[in-house]
């Protein structure tokens, strides 16, 4: 099994200014479910790149400090052996895939073309990663001509196609609409079952919090919160660097206007409903359709993007 | 960071940033040339990719997008076109040699003359290499608007080499000087940590590091 | 796992029929012995023809290669993919060849035909210039019927794998792939945002400047964004073993037969011939 330690951790980009990340101390457990969030910039990216030795084997800058996968010193392996124990799934969907394949089936073998497996084995963990992802169908499809939602789960199934044990999700929603980031959220949500340690960044997690085993806050490149969900959301002053789910902000408004006084936070919207019921139940029948508004309020937030651009051109006149 | 770098890495190295900047290259190459059609500029402007990666990754990195080039137009548009491969090839190595020698290097007004001297060199490469296949794969003929010209200068009595000769010097300095001022200002559009060191070195305004 | 089931995917014709394909690759299916041969196979052929047609004095041979491979393209049931290009870039290329070399070739002595025309009193062909031409002219239609061939009747796939396992790089198999699926997309990004210019009123008739203007407008936003995306591209390669040493296979089987073998051998003992024909042509 694939345990990831962090052993004083810093790193600075050639062309960056200061340090990136900063004495990161970390171990995380195999088969564990780690959220990442923070403000933008604050090094989450970073962090991910140092997982499956993007950093020091692809950036130039200065590392000190020691990353290990499964007692394996990163620097000390290349970015291809990592490979075959950490998968990286990128925020955006088409720039990940090779580009140099006619059809899915192609774009998911190229991967263990590179391995030198044998043909049915090749065929066989092709398509069972497919499956796994739910878009079989999409076989014989082009990979240029995928929306952003199926075109980020061939790049999953690609990854996983190549049997690695760790997953390091670097944004992987954020570049997709409602569906297909929905749909994505579920298939990751999922793979803590199939034995997977996943690490996903986002900078709202919302739809992932419930699953999470625990969850990290960068912040200026340290690790600021390190926690359950509960605990870091609970933490005064982390709204300030996070989103806190409206889920969270109704517990613990709850809590404070003392409607509810026991268990933990409510993480979804489900759970915020159960906390809300006796409320509504216990107010007078006119009541009940002012509040309903709330829960609808809740879900909708939940799942739309504030604004999404998806490959937008424009070009001012007379330039 | 190593002092003194070797051979290898100030002609740019084949890294996989280098191999995938390959074929963003050729269609660079391809569709410049498919839009100055459409927009009716009466030049080519269809080497600004290969121009462009010399810049970026090196001449050799760059001599292979000039050749993939023209393969591929060979594979999409006429086999005619594979031919001068070599050209493309040929103007890789030298736009990519007087990047190392530092040419795009622009700190003052006066430098961009040095741009337009790439481009004439770029030029001179181009017609030098071009003409013995022009002239013993074609017959000095490629049924292009050129080909008036070549007419012209036999009819008027000429052999055919001096005849093709005339009919490319007055399109081609024009064509690759743009080509290499378009070049020029993409590659330095491109944000520095994205460049491969071959470009951060060919661009760099910084004075000369130990 | 139902590997049996996934084991009875074919994953060949998956590939070769995918329909909705963007490559611009003029790929026609097909199952004739055209389309069977190896892929490096036809490419040495062709190659060889190639260089038999150019080797070859006059334009006689050229033409007698060209209709010999014109009938091998039509049995394969390609004919039509091919003549469209070989018509649409042989056509200016011969109109300029026979009009121009035909009246003006250097070494044109023998009048063929004369027209007696107003201001210059007579304007001649002569056998010289036109057999030159000619010469010239099916030399490239060999060149082009045999490349074509060859291309038309080759899935890309199949012939980067055909190639991989002849000794090729995988990176060079990797930009010729990426390459081709490439330029569509590109150019239809390109095409899109020309027509919005267009639409807010750009003028494709308006003076040079700002034409070129126009041009770098379009251009700029287009690659940047291209040229920052490489990295992604890059450091996803890296995790799928691009550049790793050693041992590759291949998704799909391309047999090499006997046949390709015969084939080849055969194709490199007529360049030898037709070239030592010609030397000892030279000497004597």
């Amino acid at each position: 099994m694939t345990r990831i330690s962090f052993e004083n951790v810093s790193w600075e980009y050639r062309t960056g200014e200061g340090l990136a990340i900063s004495n990161v101390d970390l171990d995380i457990e195999s088969g564990s479910f780690i959220g990442i969030t923070g403000p933008s910039d604050a090094g989450k990216s970073t962090f991910c790149r140092l997982v499956p030795g993007y950093i020091p084997h692809y950036f130039d800058g200065d590392l000190e400090g020691s990353v290990r996968v499964g007692g394996r010193e990163v620097s000390e392996a290349s970015i291809g052996e990592l490979a075959e124990r950490v998968g990286m799934l990128f925020e955006n969907p088409f720039d990940q895939l090779t580009g140099a394949s006619t059809t899915v089936i192609e774009e998911v073998a190229f991967g263990l073309e590179n391995l030198g497996l044998e043909r049915e084995t090749i065929v066989e963990r092709s398509v069972e990663s497919l499956r796994r992802v739910g878009i079989e169908e999409l076989i014989d499809r082009n990979p240029q001509r995928l929306s952003g939602g199926q075109s980020q789960r061939v790049a999953l199934a690609s990854v996983l196609a190549m049997a690695p044990d760790v997953l390091v999700l670097d944004e992987p929603t954020s570049q997709l609409d409602p569906h297909g980031a929905e749909a994505v959220f579920e298939i990751v949500a999922g793979m803590k079952d199939q034995g997977y340690t996943v690490i996903v960044v986002s900078q709202r997690l919302d739809r992932l919090t419930p699953h999470l085993d625990r969850l990290l806050v960068i912040d200026e490149g340290e690790i600021a919160h390190d926690g359950t969900p509960q605990e870091v959301f609970t933490t005064p002053g982390v709204e300030e660097v996070v989103d806190v789910p409206q889920s969270v902000r109704i517990g613990r408004r709850l809590r404070e206007e003392e409607y509810v006084d026991s268990g933990g936070i409510p993480l979804t919207v489900g759970a915020a409903i159960e906390e809300l019921r006796p409320q509504i139940e216990s107010a007078a029948d006119g009541g009940s359709a002012a509040t309903a508004d709330p829960v609808a309020e809740v879900e909708r937030s939940a799942n739309d993007p504030r604004v999404a651009f998806e490959n937008v051109h424009h070009v001012y006149e007379g330039v | 960071m190593a002092t003194g770098s070797s051979t290898r890495e100030r002609m740019g190295e084949f890294t996989t940033l280098a191999w995938v900047l390959i074929p963003v290259a050729v269609g660079i190459n391809v569709v410049g040339g498919t839009v100055t059609n459409l927009l009716r500029i009466p030049i080519y402007l269809d080497v600004v990719g290969t121009i462009l990666l010399a810049l970026l990754a090196g001449p050799l990195v760059a001599a292979v997008g000039g050749i993939l080039t023209n393969l591929i137009l060979g594979v999409t548009r006429s086999p005619t076109i594979i031919p001068f491969a070599v050209v493309n090839a040929a103007i890789a190595l030298v736009a990519g040699y007087f990047a190392m020698r530092g040419w795009f290097r622009i700190r003052e007004g006066s430098d961009y003359l040095k741009l337009a001297g790439v481009g004439v060199i770029v030029a001179l490469t181009s017609i030098v290499v071009s003409l013995p296949i022009v002239v013993t794969l074609f017959g000095g003929l490629t049924g292009t608007a050129p080909d008036i010209v070549v007419g012209v200068f036999l009819a008027a009595g000429f052999d055919l080499v001096p005849a093709v000769l005339a009919s490319q010097l007055v399109i081609e300095p024009i064509d690759k000087i743009a080509s290499v001022v378009i070049a020029y200002f993409i590659a330095k559009s491109v944000p520095e940590r994205y460049r491969p060191s071959f470009g951060q070195r060919a661009l760099s305004t910084r004075s000369r590091e130990k | 796992m139902s590997a049996d089931r996934s084991t009875e995917i074919d994953v060949e014709a998956l590939i070769e029929n995918a329909d909705g394909s963007e490559s611009v690759f003029e790929y026609r299916p097909g199952s004739t012995p055209l389309h069977r041969l190896n892929p490096v196979t036809k490419l040495v052929v062709s190659v060889a023809l190639v260089l038999i047609a150019f080797t070859l004095p006059d334009f006689w041979g050229p033409l007698a290669l060209s209709v010999a491979l014109l009938a091998l393209v039509a049995l394969a049931g390609v004919a039509k993919p091919v003549l469209t290009i070989v018509l649409a870039v042989g056509t200016p290329l011969a109109l300029s060849l026979v009009i121009i070399q035909g009246l003006f070739y250097p070494e044109n002595q023998t009048v063929l035909v004369a027209f007696g025309v107003p201001v210059i009193d007579q304007l001649a062909f002569y056998v010289e210039g036109v057999e030159f031409a000619l010469l010239i002219l099916f030399r490239l239609t060999v060149l082009m019927i045999a490349l074509l061939g060859t291309i038309v009747t080759t899935h890309p796939k199949k012939l980067t794998i055909a190639l991989m396992e002849k000794g090729v790089s995988n990176k060079i198999a990797y930009v010729f792939m990426a390459a081709l699926q490439f330029i569509p997309q590109m150019q239809s990004r390109a095409r899109a945002i020309l027509d919005a210019q267009q639409a807010r009123g750009l003028d494709t008739t308006a003076n040079l400047r700002s034409r070129l203007r126009s041009y770098v407008a379009l251009m700029a936003p287009l690659l940047i964004g291209t040229l920052i995306a490489t990295e992604t591209r890059a450091l996803a390669l890296e995790s799928r073993g691009f550049t790793r040493k050693g041992e590759r296979t291949y998704l799909l089987d391309v047999p090499d037969t006997r046949l390709d073998r015969t084939l080849r051998w055969l194709a490199v003992l007529a360049v030898v011939a037709v070239v030592g024909w010609r030397l000892w042509g030279v000497v004597a």
